[in-house]
């Protein structure tokens, strides 16, 4: 935000200076809004997979989640303020398909999107290797939240049980097609 | 690494993601569907229904690989099934032809009380072009003779002409041997029924000997006379056509036998009659 010259009279900011300097750094030019459109592009595709084909097709018993490996490629390619964005609207897009009653993804997904863009600037650059490290871990993350969603909604379900019909094939099947929207990510890098 | 937790953009982003997880999820507790969500929901589900199409076609295609197991365990059990209700069809259909034939031999009971039949199913024909010979699975052993009238519910088929221990031949009235006094239902005329071998393949026979001025016309229902071994009554078959023979000044009639001996699977032997009953 640039000073005003206490001489001048005093000019509001435009929404675009507001938007950019005020509190998001997201502005509003034309990369922006492209990423913006990418982004939502995405979510709805990788959504709608998850909620129609991946329904059927069901690798190893379970639905694979597309939604984070999603959330972590955009975070890799775009860094941490689009991951946390994405990481939000991903959660909402693909709870509000899925009728569940308890939101509890946005938690989960939002510090995925953020932590995963600031590793990849400070710690470990973009690559095949570390974005399989990222999706293992934020897999091993997620079967937490899954059991965690099992046992508020359905409490008499045993540990093991729990294991071996959700956790652990979702967990698998999300590593199955995580390359899908990692390579999908990588249209960011074509935005500059 | 810690100013990215402290920065305005991760508040404010916590705060909405909070805002995020806290308001669907009281809404959806209210019962309420969150406004948000709705619009999600209007957006997104018409192209839910058209992955959904999709999804179809890629499951029919995919599901022949990653289901195969399924499918041969499955198709092994259809074919069981079908097996099984195969037979099921055959013997429902037995039945039902049994039930058929009972039917019509507890008709021909009440018709003639005087008859006293055995039952018999038809295990071969004469594969010759020419004639028409049925074999029997009963026999001298079930009380068969020589001679003894065989019928279906239709009329007459034929007499027996050969007899074994557990088999019997039956010549049918088609044969151009056979013959059987006969006389039309309508009028009383009376006439010889032989067989003959140009009307054999038509499954038709010839009613001789009807006088000159004898009443015959298509259509009339001519029936055994009890001349000869076959017992009084017994429907041999319709006029299909009145001829005059030019040299004895005599009528024949063409005559269309009443059983399609093609169709059939039982008959019954009559093994003892009042020959002129009625």
């Amino acid at each position: 935000m640039q000073k005003q010259d206490s001489n001048s009279p005093l000019q509001p900011e435009s929404l675009r200076q507001r938007l950019n300097g005020w509190f998001l750094g997201i502005s509003l030019e034309g990369e922006s809004v492209l990423r913006g459109v990418l982004m939502i592009l995405l979510i709805s595709l990788f959504a709608l997979l998850q909620t129609t084909l991946m329904t059927r097709f069901r690798p190893f018993g379970a639905t694979p989640d597309l939604m984070l490996p999603l959330v972590v490629g955009i975070a890799m390619t775009a860094r941490e303020k689009w991951g946390a964005v994405s990481g939000i609207i991903a959660a909402f897009v693909i709870e509000s398909l899925g009728g569940a009653t308890l939101t509890i993804l946005p938690l989960f997904y939002m510090p995925v999107g953020y932590i995963c863009g600031i590793l990849s600037i400070h710690y470990f650059r973009d690559g095949f290797a570390v974005r399989s490290l990222y999706t293992v871990v934020t897999g091993i993350l997620r079967a937490v939240v899954t059991l965690i969603l099992i046992f508020s909604t359905t409490p008499n379900t045993s540990l093991p049980d729990a294991f071996s019909v959700a956790v652990i094939p979702e967990f698998f099947a999300t590593l199955l097609f995580a390359p899908l929207p990692h390579c999908a990510s990588l249209l960011f890098r074509l935005i500059k | 690494m810690r100013e990215y937790f402290k920065s305005k953009f991760f508040f404010i982003i916590t705060v909405i993601a909070l805002l995020v997880t806290i308001v669907p999820t009281v809404y959806a507790h209210m019962g309420v569907t969150f406004v948000l969500r709705d619009a999600v929901n209007v957006i997104l589900t018409p192209m839910q229904k058209v992955f959904n199409t999709a999804a179809d076609a890629v499951d029919g295609f995919t599901g022949y690989f990653h289901r195969f197991d399924e499918l041969v365990e499955e198709n092994a059990a259809l074919r069981e099934e079908v097996n099984r209700l195969q037979e099921q069809v055959y013997d429902n259909r037995e039945l039902e032809q049994m039930y058929a034939w009972m039917s019509e031999f507890l008709e021909m009971k009440i018709q003639h009380t005087d008859f006293q039949f055995t039952k018999a199913t038809i295990t071969g024909r004469d594969s010759g072009s020419y004639s028409s010979i049925l074999t029997l699975d009963v026999g001298s052993g079930a009380g068969i003779e020589v001679g003894m009238p065989v019928v279906s519910a239709q009329g007459l088929i034929g007499q027996i002409s050969e007899v074994g221990h557990n088999w019997s031949r039956v010549t049918t009235l088609a044969e151009a041997q056979s013959a059987a006094g006969a006389y039309v239902e309508r009028s009383n005329a009376a006439g010889i029924a032989e067989g003959n071998l140009a009307l054999a393949k038509d499954g038709q026979c010839r009613l001789n000997y009807l006088a000159a001025d004898a009443d015959v016309q298509v259509g009339d229902r001519i029936l055994t006379s009890g001349y000869g071994v076959y017992p009084r009554g017994l429907v041999i078959g319709y006029v299909e056509a009145v001829e005059v023979n030019p040299y004895d000044r005599t009528q024949y009639a063409v005559v269309g036998l009443s059983v399609p001996l093609a169709e059939l699977n039982n008959v019954m032997i009559i093994t003892s009659s009042d020959l002129y009953a009625e």
